[in-house]
């Protein structure tokens, strides 16, 4: 009887915490979903399409239990392929647009920020601006620079 | 990690000492002898044997997880020399600004340092760089 009564109260408790697991899980399945369904389009040479099912994901509410550097890097990344179609729409204004506001959300040394930073070097260079667009590639080449570092330390300190 | 690792030797160790005394039992007699357990120097042989072994085997693991991430330093090299390129691509079309020539020679450093740096380590394919 008491075995029962906890049983009962052990799932109590862990419901909620499990719905709240869920909507974790449910923001990473629609984000990856988004990702492929702009993969998709983009095969198939349809950019209206990427762009619709790339911002409709980047528009959802971040449940409170996804950590923030996970929901930056996952936004950071739609906003990076919102800027490569739209320069493949042959709108660098926008791409621009989407590479700076992929900015906005934190910059860190990875490769999240440095895709952005190309994304916008591009888009600068596109608009003819180009020592925007070398600065912005300069500040990616140096994250690139940063990491690799990194990786040939880790390699000699095991 | 060493403690992660002591544990497994350790573990690893007692599997294999079973293992052995499980090898080692005599074969079920005919007659009903009394069966022995090997004799305690052989057995402290055979466990010698097996810390050697072990010991062997984890220094080519540790070996092996030493060795470079190849695959990402040769990417990592061949973006920041792709970028540096694209740098000095719009130094070159404009020759009279003076900070983008700064800028490209400052790219094109970066570039051969990290080349050298991942060479020491790895070898990457001419896509890379």
């Amino acid at each position: 009887m008491y075995r029962c009564l906890t049983i009962a109260l052990l799932l109590t408790l862990l419901a909620p915490a499990c719905s709240r697991l869920d909507g974790s899980s449910r923001w990473i399945s629609q984000a990856r979903e988004a990702n492929l369904e702009a993969d998709r389009a983009i095969r198939r040479g349809d950019t209206q399409s990427a762009r619709t099912a790339l911002v409709a994901s980047l528009e959802q509410p971040v449940p409170d239990t996804v950590n923030p550097a996970d929901s930056r890097m996952v936004k950071q990344d739609m906003c990076f392929r919102l800027s490569l179609v739209e320069m493949e729409a042959k709108r660098p204004e926008e791409a621009l647009v989407w590479a700076k506001h992929g900015l906005s959300l934190g910059q860190q040394q990875d490769l999240f920020t440095a895709n952005l930073y190309v994304a916008m070097g591009s888009a600068h260079e596109a608009l003819g601006q180009e020592a925007q667009a070398a600065e912005a590639y300069h500040l990616a080449l140096k994250i690139n620079e940063t990491l690799l570092n990194q990786t040939l330390e880790n390699e000699e300190t095991p | 990690m060493r403690r992660i690792l002591a544990i497994g030797i350790c573990l690893a160790f007692t599997g294999c000492a079973a293992q052995k005394a499980v090898q080692t039992e005599p074969a079920p007699a005919p007659q009903a002898v009394p069966q022995t357990e090997p004799e305690p120097a052989a057995r402290i042989t055979q466990i010698e044997k097996d810390i050697q072994q072990l010991e062997a085997e984890l220094e080519q693991d540790l070996q092996a997880a030493a060795k470079p991430e190849c695959p990402r330093a040769c990417e990592l090299g061949g973006n920041i020399c792709k970028l540096a390129q694209k740098i000095c691509d719009i130094a070159s079309r404009n020759p009279r600004h003076e900070s983008l020539k700064d800028r490209c020679k400052d790219a094109r450093l970066r570039c051969q340092t990290a080349h050298q740096k991942v060479s020491e380590h790895c070898e990457c394919g001419a896509l890379d760089f």
